[in-house]
């Protein structure tokens, strides 16, 4: 049952990353409270950082959980339970206003009559359109089917259910749309020092096919989804899926070869006009100051682990 | 569905429908296939009189024209096989038989184009080469099947190619071959071409200027190898140039049913959404590195020089121009 639930965020099945760690974090709640084990929760707590590297938002949530866990004074298991509830709401509370703040700046640069185009599937970007109809401006919105894991689908339906004019396109019609297209929104799985963005794999032809086109390019974002690790020459490795899955029925012949699809791509921080945080509109290469502020400089990595090893030492006196 | 008649036998209209619901498919297959058509149709007619059977050969080729609008391999090859009916042919016997024949060596070219086509296009391929190829193209696929006989070690990646997944006839086609293929999703492409040293796709249409249309996807496929100057060679017959670009014509991109990419059912619950499924998009000539045809290897932009030997020169002054509109449209 654990290993299941573990192993949709292990291996990345929940397609949009803020979702991802409110999952997680529901998770590591229940794991807590359910079991009573903190050994455990510790334990894949230190499992889930390990395998989703790329997943920045992910990796800040859950070491901003470690180090309040940490430095937090508890001497019973209920304490530590209610600690880490406290905390766990206080982060889900930040990335909620940092959706909105971000998506309320973001939606200022839509303008009436604006054809958006789209990928993945996004709550930043799903806001910032919603905003900007919900002022009265009438938007247009492509968005691709986003294989191979396909979640565009979902996100487009999503849309066009909200009676926004939206028009499903496959991932390789970027290019053939791009004309009719003013602004392209993107979202993003992490963003390194430089001001390149990882986001779903396509993301980056979309990006290029804007560029080539003239198109303004924006990541709505949050400086949640910094990547600490960039800052000291660390590259974001980008995972890789098994897409038989996703592939349509027969075939049997090419199933047996699994192929695999890389799950994001970096877009260059040259493709981009500018990465939209609740902290304001920046140019991808002032990202590199935004870090400088919410991780210190210089930068350290060490901490993270003391601050696991601490939080280990905590749960062996609670479990004594 | 093809509304039939008694006019044709049900074989003909048979090959129309297929052609139009993509049984057939691939502006290659469709042209032969179209050809093979006129071919039965002269064959099982009935009439006395060579005046009705040049009308009833005539309604034959609107048909065929009528089911897909971009390959212009189609019209090309019905005006090929209706060449026929402007010789001297007074009677019936003659007539037929003249289709027949002109019928017969437009097959005939198609396939020894095919073949000289993975003669000069193999040169192209080096030994230890990574490819990319999008779509089912017979003219790119036998490209890289020639240069792997010729013991070229080649890897292969092939897109899915959505809507219809044609990647995997592809990816197929090639295993079998013994090529080592890779099947990759279109949104992957950019990742991809850093490994890739030669793009080879197929064509529906080439355009007078050396633009290519070609499946959904070919365009952003040669913008990303172009970003890092990556080879990107066009594989087709001279039969897919259109000379009616060379009178302004633009070539008209199809629209497919949305029920090629999502389910009737998920449509009917999402009834606001729109889906748009244009089947061809317009690969730039200064994308593009060379275009390999039977007569050779050739620039893009040179494309009018193909257009110049199949139809005279000056093409426009060709009485091709009118007379393929007339008998056809």
């Amino acid at each position: 049952m654990l290993e299941t639930e573990l192993d949709k965020v292990i291996n990345g099945r929940i397609y949009s990353s803020t979702e991802t760690v409110l999952y997680t974090l529901e998770l590591l709640g229940r794991i807590l409270k359910e079991n009573r084990d903190p050994t455990l929760f510790v334990n894949s707590l230190e499992r889930i950082l390990k395998a989703r590297p790329t997943a920045s938002m992910l990796q800040n949530a859950v070491r901003l959980l470690t180090n309040n866990l940490a430095v937090t004074e508890v001497s019973t298991l209920d304490d530590f339970i209610a600690s880490y509830e406290n905390t766990r709401q206080a982060i889900v509370k930040k990335i909620f206003s940092d959706i909105e703040e971000s998506s309320t700046i973001a939606s200022r640069r839509l303008a009436n009559n604006d054809t958006v185009m789209t990928n993945s599937y996004s709550l930043f970007v799903k806001r910032t359109i919603e905003k900007a109809v919900e002022e009265g401006k009438k938007i247009k919105v492509y968005v691709t089917e986003s294989r191979p894991t396909g979640e565009g689908v979902k996100f487009a339906a999503e849309l066009s259910d909200k009676g926004i004019e939206t028009y499903l396109i496959v991932d390789s019609a970027v290019r053939f749309f791009m004309k009719e297209v003013d602004k392209v929104l993107l979202s993003s799985e992490a963003i390194s020092a430089n001001g390149a963005v990882v986001n779903k794999i396509g993301t980056s032809l979309i990006a290029l096919a804007a560029h080539e086109a003239r198109v303004r390019v924006y990541v709505v974002s949050s400086t949640f989804k910094f990547s600490p690790e960039t800052l000291v020459g660390e590259l974001v490795e980008i995972p890789e899926i098994e897409i038989s899955e996703y592939m349509p029925e027969g075939w049997e012949k090419l199933k047996a070869l699994k192929p695999k699809s890389p799950l994001f791509d970096v877009t260059p921080p040259s493709y981009i006009d500018a990465i939209i945080t609740e902290k304001g509109v920046i140019a991808p290469e002032f990202a590199v100051m935004m870090f400088r502020e919410s991780f210190g400089w210089p930068h350290s990595l060490a901490k993270y682990q003391a601050d696991i090893d601490k939080l280990k030492e905590k749960i062996n006196k609670l479990t004594g | 569905m093809i509304k039939e008649t008694a006019l044709f036998p049900q074989q003909v209209y048979q090959i129309a429908n297929d052609i139009r619901d993509m049984k057939i498919r691939g502006a290659g297959r469709i042209a032969k296939a179209a050809a093979e058509a006129l071919k039965i149709a002269a064959e099982s007619y009935k009439g006395e009189d060579p005046e009705d059977f040049k009308i009833y050969i005539k309604e034959a080729a609107k048909l065929l024209t009528s089911t897909r609008p971009t390959a212009v391999s189609l019209p090309n090859a019905v005006s090929w096989v209706l060449k026929a009916l402007n010789t001297n042919v007074s009677t019936l016997q003659a007539a037929r038989e003249a289709v027949i024949n002109q019928a017969n060596s437009f097959i005939q070219y198609a396939d020894q184009a095919l073949r000289k086509i993975a003669g000069y296009g193999e040169k192209m391929l080096r030994d230890g080469d990574t490819v990319l190829t999008h779509c089912n193209s017979l003219a790119a696929i036998s490209v890289i099947v020639e240069a792997h006989r010729k013991g070229k070690k080649l890897h292969v990646f092939a897109t899915e190619t959505r809507p219809m997944y044609q990647g995997y006839i592809t990816s197929e086609t090639l295993l079998k071959e013994g090529v080592n293929v890779t099947l990759i999703p279109e949104s992957s492409v950019r990742q991809i071409i850093r490994k890739v040293d030669r793009v080879i796709v197929g064509a529906d249409t080439v355009a007078a200027n050396g633009a290519v249309v070609n499946k959904i996807g070919t365009s952003l496929i040669a913008l990303a190898a172009h970003e890092i100057s990556v080879d990107f060679f066009v594989a087709t017959e001279t039969f897919k140039f259109s000379p009616y670009t060379l009178i302004g014509d633009i070539v008209p991109i199809e629209f497919r049913p949305p029920s090629e990419i999502v389910g009737v059912d998920f449509l009917k619950s999402h009834p606001n959404l729109r889906i748009l499924n244009p089947a061809f998009d317009v690969t730039p000539p200064d994308y593009i590195t060379g275009i390999i045809t039977e007569l050779g290897i050739i620039p893009p932009k040179a494309a009018a020089i193909i257009i110049e030997e199949m139809y005279g020169r000056p093409v426009i002054s060709s009485e091709i121009l009118g007379r393929v509109e007339e008998d056809i449209s």
